[in-house]
């Protein structure tokens, strides 16, 4: 979309009303780009030509209004001094955690970060005028446990919290100093934090663990002078109220009743979200547009229709098309 | 702590409350005083284990308190094991992983942890588990062959499973259950799996009822 960047502008501003048709965006990352392009995910997340390529290649030909420069969950734990292995044509796993040796990262130097952010630098440079290029950043809750070994850190939060306190300052540290170079290159920091799930901790382990590293970061990322979002997995219904918090200025949910996440955080908070992945990979294409009507019924005018999460590498192309639609189609009614 | 009765209550509170010390020190005293390991195991440990899948289930308890309950339940399983009698009765054998190129396995944990409390023999695959794998498991005989994935982007790994084990002939010689975050009850029936949890907590009740 050519206007892109001002329509997400004004979203985010006070004349989100005016905003027509309704900004629309579907989670579309690394592997799902990569096989619409007939790509290998494993080149893709390696060579950021590539990488820049295949998402470029989906924002042009599903006509969405942001581009997410997001390769897998590992990048930082990796560059930080986890083990990684990078399948063909999987996401990569983590091998091994990197545990005490752990480290802060040089996001010019380590690991795959250098891919990412000289993608994310392509994509300023091919579209930076008409999109925002947003850059995915990973929670310290979520970093700091791919460092430990997420069994571990979970532990750790009730048997050692002074120890799963040293990982996440060391993860922040990290993230702090990766948002400043992507915020450098031209980009838009996105916090993603699957970890820190109401689906896996609680409430409590949320409001101690998780909440103070994020609203640090996102403290920082304002610092840099920009906007960020923050996505988290699972049901948030507890704390998606901590969520706004943090001063993220987006918040991206997960599948739960748009409705209720609009009652939770008020009428002025831009949410994005949050329509069904399971329903983007095995629904019929009127059903995925039923489906992003609704939310645009429940979720205007302070939203972007997007995937509940990262659109499913096996989701038809038409149920991206109709998500897509289902906002450049909407008459309000 | 007056009689056996009270005994089995504090080693359930003591798994409730994560605490593996006082589950280790309850155990020993069960030996001390001549209760039987297998009683102290199933009445103690095991039902503590069943009220954690409880609140589990009912949201009170997340995944930390639930691996924690789990390391406390098998400290003292290991106080007990020597005394357990030789040929302990199992409910039946089964094999669990998770699917490959997905390494999400805390909810696997949780399930094998669940049904060794409930006595069922676990042969636990790991994560990131090749086809091949399961087929050879099932060649090994199980009566029930659990499979999860975390991400959308793995969970067709599970339907491959399903084609090779009918290619070796030997579908029929296994229950074949799924699980984790982005699968559900439809998926599984598409697929052809026999049963579907859609928790770790309710997936122990489903491999009871393969077993039949």
């Amino acid at each position: 979309m050519r206007f892109a960047k001002k329509r997400v502008r004004q979203v985010l501003g006070p004349d989100a009303e005016r905003v027509l048709p309704p900004v629309v965006f579907p989670i579309v990352v690394a592997n799902y780009a990569a096989r619409v392009a007939g790509e290998k995910l494993s080149r893709a997340i390696t060579d950021a030509e590539v990488l820049s390529q295949v998402l470029y290649h989906s924002y042009q030909r599903f006509g969405y209004d942001l581009i997410m420069v997001f390769s897998d969950v590992l990048v930082e734990a990796e560059a930080m001094g986890c083990k990684v292995s990078i399948g063909d044509d999987e996401p990569p796993v983590l091998e091994g955690a990197a545990g005490e040796r752990a480290r802060v990262s040089d996001p010019k130097r380590d690991g795959r970060m250098p891919v990412v952010l000289e993608a994310a630098r392509r994509l300023v440079r091919l579209a930076g005028d008409e999109v925002f290029i947003l850059v995915s950043l990973k929670g310290p809750f979520s970093l700091a446990s791919f460092l430990c070994g997420p069994e571990r850190f979970l532990e750790y939060l009730v048997e050692e919290p002074e120890r799963a306190e040293f990982f996440l300052r060391l993860a922040t540290e990290n993230q702090k100093r990766y948002a400043g170079e992507i915020v450098r290159i031209g980009g838009i920091p996105f916090i993603g934090d699957p970890m820190a799930s109401g689906s896996i901790i609680s409430q409590n382990h949320f409001c101690r663990f998780a909440l103070p590293y994020l609203k640090e970061l996102v403290r920082e990322i304002h610092r840099f002078g920009v906007w960020t979002g923050l996505h988290i997995c699972g049901d948030t219904q507890k704390t998606i109220k901590m969520m706004k918090e943090t001063q993220a200025e987006i918040l991206s949910v997960d599948e739960m009743d748009m409705a209720f996440v609009r009652r939770e955080v008020g009428a002025d908070t831009v949410i994005m979200g949050n329509v069904s992945t399971q329903l983007l990979e095995t629904g019929r294409a009127e059903e995925v547009r039923r489906a992003g009507e609704d939310c645009l019924k429940k979720g205007l005018p302070k939203l972007i229709l997007a995937s509940a999460c990262d659109v499913p590498v096996d989701a038809p192309v038409d149920n991206v098309k109709a998500l897509v639609n289902a906002a450049r189609e909407w008459n309000g009614t | 702590m007056d009689s056996e009765k009270d005994l089995f209550a504090l080693m359930q509170e003591a798994v409730l409350n994560l605490k593996p010390k006082e589950v280790v020190v309850l155990c020993e005293e069960a030996i001390k005083r001549g209760v039987p390991a297998d009683e102290a195991l199933e009445k103690g440990l095991a039902k503590g284990m069943r009220l954690v899948g409880e609140r589990f289930a009912a949201k009170v308890y997340f995944v930390p308190e639930v691996l924690l309950a789990a390391k406390a339940m098998y400290a003292g399983f290991d106080v007990l094991k020597e005394h357990l009698p030789k040929k302990a009765k199992r409910r039946g054998r089964v094999a669990l992983g998770v699917v490959q190129g997905d390494i999400h396995d805390i909810g696997k944990n949780i399930v094998k942890v669940m049904a060794e409390a409930e006595g069922f023999e676990v042969i636990d695959l790991g994560r990131n588990v090749p086809i091949e794998q399961f087929v050879n498991a099932v060649k090994d005989g199980v009566q029930v062959l659990g499979m999860s994935a975390l991400m959308t982007t793995t969970m067709g790994n599970m339907a491959r499973v399903i084609e090779a084990l009918k290619r070796a002939g030997l579908r029929e010689r296994v229950k074949i259950a799924v699980g984790g975050a982005p699968v559900n009850r439809v998926f599984a029936e598409r697929i052809g799996a026999d049963g579907y949890a859609p928790d770790a907590a309710s997936a122990v009740g489903e491999i009871r009822r393969l077993i039949g």
